[in-house]
């Protein structure tokens, strides 16, 4: 057995092509439906209670899920919060989209070196703040969305162990809040390089408020 | 055994260069797009299959890895004529964070007769899928053994056949670590199935002790 003992290249089964065709296009097309700007009457529709809606990308791995969250006006100390797991993990709270420099602390405290910032939908940091980005962030091993948060509450799982010597977990927060809705898309990138301040500059990269999705 | 990589997916009615459709794209054309996934779908499927030993497993990364690119799309625009290696990348990024799902291999492979009334080529098809997992199998337990980067380099070089100057741009690193991690790659290969024979690199230039120290040191 060798590596030149692969089997010949398939197809896919009949009639798959075009039912994967059909259904990205349809992805695509509520995508699109996402990026473009709410009309006023739509946005006049809503009302109810204040929620979060978070959806996390981390760079290059794809991975986008969604949670509410109610904002309770909490004070800086206790709105977001970041506890170390029995596994080695983090446990991050989110409970508001705002005191992004607290949570940064609270990392740091922890032994994780990261930067956290928060922005307004249609807005990233530059990327010139650091000269060291890593292409591959690891994806969902090193970030991924806790499964039983307490209703209410975003809890991301951040695993420290899988940064190398030298690297930074820069989390960019963008925010979105028409009326009593906010969202916000939390995207995870790492640098081996030290991070300089954020500078907002225009994102392709926006929130709904309504429906808590991102896109771009 | 080659990968018998062939290019039927691309003909279509669409001859509009991989480029020109993903400038389109861009632009907002999911149409566009549609062509770029007709065309190198196959390609994709199969990548996902060699670095997966699951039929299934590779379906769904290869929905993915559409999706996502569709996604990223303004982040990139491909540099060479062909947007395949650009896929390729997008997919290389998501199999490393792949963790096979017997569940939904299981599930998958129950899908392939559904709809399907079980004639003889239907029954074939399944019985070859599955023994092409088996046969992927044993080669990715002697593949797992190498450093995932040079699995990676492998996998894209020699067997989704793209130039080193691809992959390179694929794994951002330089073409001369794309060379170097392929002959290690196949070197230590050699030495894992038995046959520790001289290795060359793909140029055919003998490495010497000093060369393959330069290289365990990238």
């Amino acid at each position: 057995m060798t590596e030149h003992d692969i089997p010949q290249e398939r197809d896919l089964p009949a009639g798959r092509l075009l039912q994967l065709k059909d259904e990205l296009m349809t992805q695509i097309q509520n995508d699109l439906d996402v990026d473009r700007p709410p009309s006023p009457a739509r946005l006049s529709t809503r009302r109810g209670r204040r929620r979060l809606g978070l959806v996390a990308a981390a760079v290059a791995a794809g991975l986008a899920l969604a949670t509410p969250l109610v904002l309770g006006g909490h004070d800086p100390a206790s709105a977001n919060t970041a506890v170390r797991t029995d596994d080695g993990g983090i446990l991050i709270t989110i409970r508001e989209g705002k005191h992004p420099k607290e949570l940064q602390q609270r990392l740091n405290a922890l032994g994780v070196p990261a930067v956290v910032d928060f922005l307004e939908s249609g807005t990233e940091c530059d990327r010139a703040r650091s000269t060291g980005w890593v292409d591959q962030p690891r994806g969902e091993e090193l970030f991924t969305w806790a499964d039983d948060a307490p209703d209410g509450e975003s809890q991301l799982v951040l695993h420290p162990d899988l940064l190398e010597p030298g690297e930074t977990a820069v989390f960019e927060f963008y925010i979105d809040e028409v009326g009593d809705n906010v969202a916000s898309n939390v995207v995870l990138s790492i640098s081996d390089a030290p991070v300089g301040p954020c500078t907002p500059v225009p994102s392709s990269a926006i929130v709904d408020a309504e429906t808590g999705i991102a896109g771009g | 055994m080659g990968t018998g990589r062939d290019e039927r997916t691309q003909v279509g009615v669409d001859n509009r260069s991989d480029r020109a459709l993903w400038d389109a794209a861009v632009a907002g054309d999911p149409e566009a797009f549609g062509v770029l996934f007709e065309r190198h779908a196959r390609s994709v499927y199969n990548h996902c299959f060699r670095r997966t030993a699951s039929w299934a497993d590779a379906e769904e990364l290869m929905s993915t890895v559409f999706l996502e690119a569709w996604r990223r799309r303004h982040e990139v625009r491909p540099l060479a004529s062909s947007a395949r290696p650009w896929f390729l990348g997008v997919a290389n990024n998501l199999l490393r964070n792949h963790r096979r799902s017997h569940r939904r291999r299981g599930a998958a492979l129950a899908r392939l007769a559904v709809g399907a009334e079980c004639t003889p080529d239907v029954a074939d098809d399944v019985a070859g899928r599955l023994a092409d997992e088996v046969q992927m199998a044993r080669v990715l337990a002697l593949v797992s053994r190498l450093p995932r980067r040079d699995q990676e380099v492998l996998a894209l070089c020699a067997w989704s056949e793209l130039s080193y100057q691809e992959a390179a741009a694929v794994l951002d690193v330089p073409v001369g670590t794309v060379r170097s991690r392929l002959a290690r790659a196949r070197r230590r290969l050699a030495e894992l199935s038995g046959n520790p024979s001289p290795v060359a690199d793909t140029d055919g230039v003998r490495l010497t002790r000093a060369s393959r120290k330069a290289e365990e040191e990238l």
